[in-house]
């Protein structure tokens, strides 16, 4: 357990060593949330409710799309796509450390720093703008929420570590990257809730992984998923987990044979 | 002039056959790229199947707005893309290079990266665009036409001469500390708040996005132009503006130069 | 009547200003209130003229003001006193018409694009400085033969040795034909033929376009064969400003013997001969004044067996680390 610890600490370390970068996943996330508030404040103005949300609902949402993208959606792969194509990754294997458990801690510091960050950096914009916020009825939903939101971040693990093998076989994997995680970012709601979507976009997103990971653990805070719609968002969920876990360990398997095949 | 459009076209095509070496790797940016503005597309036009306007205005009008900010921001991609990479020349001693060679440093560093990508994401922009304004402009007189119209482009082109100061500025920044370049993706990341008509944040906001961080002066008042809704007054303030920010920005870039050159690597 | 010198350096001098720090978290906080600088002098005053069409070389040790001499002729720094006049222009004006006839090769820095061929980058200065497509062809493939480079060209840059990737720097640097080439360290971390086919190539292109050339290098056999005048510089300050062959007789007045016999020799005999700076057995080596080289060589055939002789002018390295060592 120690080498992770220090893995761990060591890129919380890295992490405000580099702040300039860190300082900049922090304003985008802002500004979207700046931007998206503004806009839903002025889509709400006069009304109740939109799309079966209350003022409180969407306000919290909006808020909670910043919390989740910092804690679901943050990750070191991008460093690990560096890695496989430097060859710096063979340093790693060589080492008695299982090097999935070293992403694991270097993801886990990455999460710990981001979610400190933008629980602060919420926890102000509510009280600034006193901006009204949605708190679950039943004790339970925190529960629920924490279990969805647990699966949440194995699923964005497995997926973006699926992503990054391709790395194996490519120099040129930054690129499609960048438009997976766009589409990802859009289709599991972190702009905007998918409700406002048309039916049909609605339907096929909701049996893709992606709306997994954002929009329905804010939607089971909001205690607006509820009863079989709950357990059957969760079996989505557990289903693609499942079947990413099969998915990662070959395409790991196949890639690191790929690279070796390659001379490194 | 003419050597420096020559050195421009020779840039721009050696950018283009960097990108294409990385077909796959331009293939995913593009692909990225289209997918925002689809996905942006889509929600301004779904969420007014939910209600009949925003911040007063109707889906052609937002839609406009959001057009015109990735007009702006496209172009001034394409222009000024290698300014993004000045830390990146300074530390690996490119800007020595350019510095010694008889063409402007400035244009050097702003000409080194022609994305060729984004002339391709003007194509979907540019039709849209052309698709939302005869809906907009539908009622107007002959004479109205011509003025907004008119105003539309000018102001678009300031638009183009407010981020050019602001990358400037930035640019002079790392020169002066070396260490700055992050700046600039904030810049980034702010000018993303004038992909919404800016009437819709707080006035304060509103306030710093005009004089504090011009962004409203951007890519914001083209549209409203356009729309009419723009004031005599501020129509001036956005002349008037840019070009202060124009000549603070090359003044700093001369400076920032001039530091540069006295003091050791 | 002299012409007009092609660079002219008058009591150039060169400070820095460096912020000192003072050590730990104090001395960094303390910084951050009142910044301490002191002034480092990189060059001092140093003058010198390089005629047109002259190659020289520059000589010292790292630090010495080799490499902010050069940066202070191409226009990248600003001297803090003194003149300097490159074919009549200040160059840190960067003035268009002295940048047109400039250039400058860096030891370990390209302006070549990495990622393609450098046949690109020839393009874009063609562009640059306006060669027309008449005369680009013609240079192109005559420094390509000359350099034997042709096929290096259609590669990506990344992909070259860095031997092959200076022959294309260089080649790129000079398709403006310069009047003024600043070559600082060209040959570093190339292997002897390369080195040697550079070398070729400059002495030609001197000779062919009349070019003044300067040339920094830790590499004695670049300055040996290329240089007929040398500058040599250390803490800033030149030391020796005149021909190689002249620094020879002044700092070396011995000149350099191996000698094997085909008995053991008596070294205390050799010693009165001349300074013996090793011995093994039968052969040794040993230091004579030049003066008397052909008294002793006479003494030496006279009285030993020899198998095998030779006289040498001590190595350069050497006759430079002299001029060090006696004005250090």
């Amino acid at each position: 357990m120690g080498k992770y610890w220090a893995a761990f600490s060591l890129s919380i370390q890295q992490e405000l060593y580099y702040r300039a970068s860190f300082l900049m996943e922090r304003a985008r996330s802002i500004t979207v949330i700046i931007a998206f508030y503004a806009f839903w404040s002025a889509v709400f103005q006069g009304r109740d409710t939109l799309l079966g949300y209350t003022r409180s609902q969407m306000f919290t949402y909006i808020l909670g799309m910043n919390v989740l993208r910092a804690l679901v959606f943050s990750d070191k792969t991008w460093e690990l796509m560096h890695e496989i194509n430097t060859g710096k990754i063979s340093s790693y294997l060589m080492r008695p450390i299982s090097y999935v458990g070293f992403c694991l801690s270097r993801d886990a510091a990455d999460k710990a720093t981001q979610l400190v960050s933008s629980i602060l950096e919420v926890a102000l914009a509510a009280w600034l703008l006193k901006i009204p916020l949605y708190w679950p009825a039943h004790p339970a939903t925190f529960a629920v929420f924490g279990l969805t939101l647990a699966l949440a971040i194995v699923l964005y693990f497995l997926m973006s570590y699926i992503v990054a093998t391709f790395a194996f076989w490519t120099s040129e994997s930054a690129g499609p990257r960048f438009c997976f995680e766009l589409f990802l970012e859009f289709s599991s709601g972190a702009f905007f809730p998918l409700d406002v979507l048309p039916r049909i976009f609605q339907s096929v997103f909701s049996f893709l992984p992606f709306a997994s990971l954002l929009y329905f653990p804010l939607n089971v805070f909001l205690e607006r998923i509820t009863g079989p719609l709950l357990a059957r968002g969760l079996g989505v969920q557990v289903f693609w987990a499942v079947l990413f876990v099969w998915a990662a360990r070959r395409l790991w398997e196949r890639g690191l044979k790929a690279y070796s095949a390659d001379g490194g | 002039m003419k050597r420096y459009w020559q050195v421009w076209k020779r840039l721009a095509v050696m950018a283009f056959l960097m990108q294409f070496t990385n077909r796959w790797s331009s293939l995913g940016w593009l692909g990225g790229k289209f997918v925002r503005l689809a996905f942006f597309i889509l929600f301004i036009v779904s969420i007014f199947r939910h209600v009949p306007s925003v911040a007063g205005y109707s889906l052609e009008a937002v839609a406009l707005f959001f057009l015109t900010f990735n007009l702006v921001d496209i172009i001034a991609q394409i222009l000024i893309r290698g300014i993004y990479m000045v830390g990146r020349d300074i530390r690996e001693g490119d800007m020595d290079f350019y510095l010694i060679q008889p063409v402007n440093a400035l244009f050097r560093v702003c000409s080194n990266l022609v994305d060729f990508l984004d002339f391709l994401m003007l194509i979907p922009v540019v039709g849209l665009i052309l698709w939302v304004f005869p809906r907009i402009l539908a009622g107007y007189s002959g004479e109205a036409l011509l003025m907004n119209g008119l105003l539309y482009v000018l102001l678009c082109a300031n638009g183009l001469v407010i981020a050019f100061s602001i990358h400037v500025l930035v640019a002079a920044l790392t020169l002066r500390t070396q260490q700055m370049e992050e700046t600039i993706w904030m810049y980034r990341d702010l000018v993303n708040l004038g992909r919404f008509p800016v009437d819709i944040y707080t006035p304060f906001l509103q306030v710093i996005l005009t004089f504090v961080f011009p962004i409203a002066v951007m890519v914001s008042y083209p549209s409203k132009a356009l729309l009419g809704l723009l004031s005599p007054q501020k129509i001036v303030l956005a002349f008037a503006l840019s070009a202060a920010l124009l000549a603070v920005a090359l003044e700093s870039w001369k400076r920032a130069l001039k530091h540069y050159s006295s003091v050791s690597s | 009547m002299n012409p007009a010198p092609a660079i002219r350096v008058r009591n150039l001098s060169k400070t820095f200003q460096v912020p000192v720090k003072a050590p730990g978290m104090r001395g960094a906080f303390r910084a951050l209130f009142k910044k301490e600088n002191r002034i480092v002098p990189a060059v001092q005053d140093i003058s010198f003229d390089i005629a047109p069409g002259e190659l020289v070389g520059f000589l010292g040790p790292n630090g010495a003001g080799k490499t902010t001499t050069l940066k202070v002729l191409s226009g990248l720094l600003y001297p803090t006193s003194g003149e300097v006049e490159i074919l009549g222009f200040a160059p840190w004006k960067r003035e268009k018409d002295f940048q047109m006839n400039f250039s400058m090769v860096m030891g370990q820095r390209t302006q070549l694009w990495w990622d393609l061929p450098a046949r690109e980058t020839f393009v874009l200065n063609q562009k640059i400085f306006e060669i027309s497509d008449k005369d680009f062809r013609e240079r192109r493939a005559r420094i390509t033969e000359l350099l034997d480079i042709g096929d290096l060209l259609e590669v990506p840059v990344k992909k070259l040795s860095l031997g092959e990737r200076m022959k294309a720097e260089l080649a790129c640097a000079i398709l403006h034909y310069p009047k003024i080439l600043l070559l600082d360290e060209p040959t570093l971390g190339l292997d002897l033929v390369m080195q040697k086919k550079l070398r070729n190539f400059i002495r030609d292109y001197n000779r062919e376009t009349g070019s003044t050339i300067l040339l920094t290098s830790h590499n004695m056999a670049d300055v040996e064969e290329l240089c007929k005048r040398v500058i040599i510089i250390d803490g800033g300050r030149i030391l020796y400003d005149g021909d190689l062959s002249k620094i020879v007789e002044r700092y070396a007045p011995d000149k350099l013997v191996t000698l094997t016999s085909s008995v053991p020799l008596d070294i205390a005999g050799l010693k009165a001969l001349g300074k013996v700076i090793s011995h093994n057995g039968s052969s040794a080596e040993l230091e004579i004044p030049r003066k008397d080289v052909s008294r002793v060589m006479g003494l030496l055939l006279a009285q030993v067996p020899v198998v095998d002789l030779s006289i040498e002018e001590l190595p350069i390295e050497e006759i430079i680390r002299r001029v060090f060592l006696e004005n250090g």
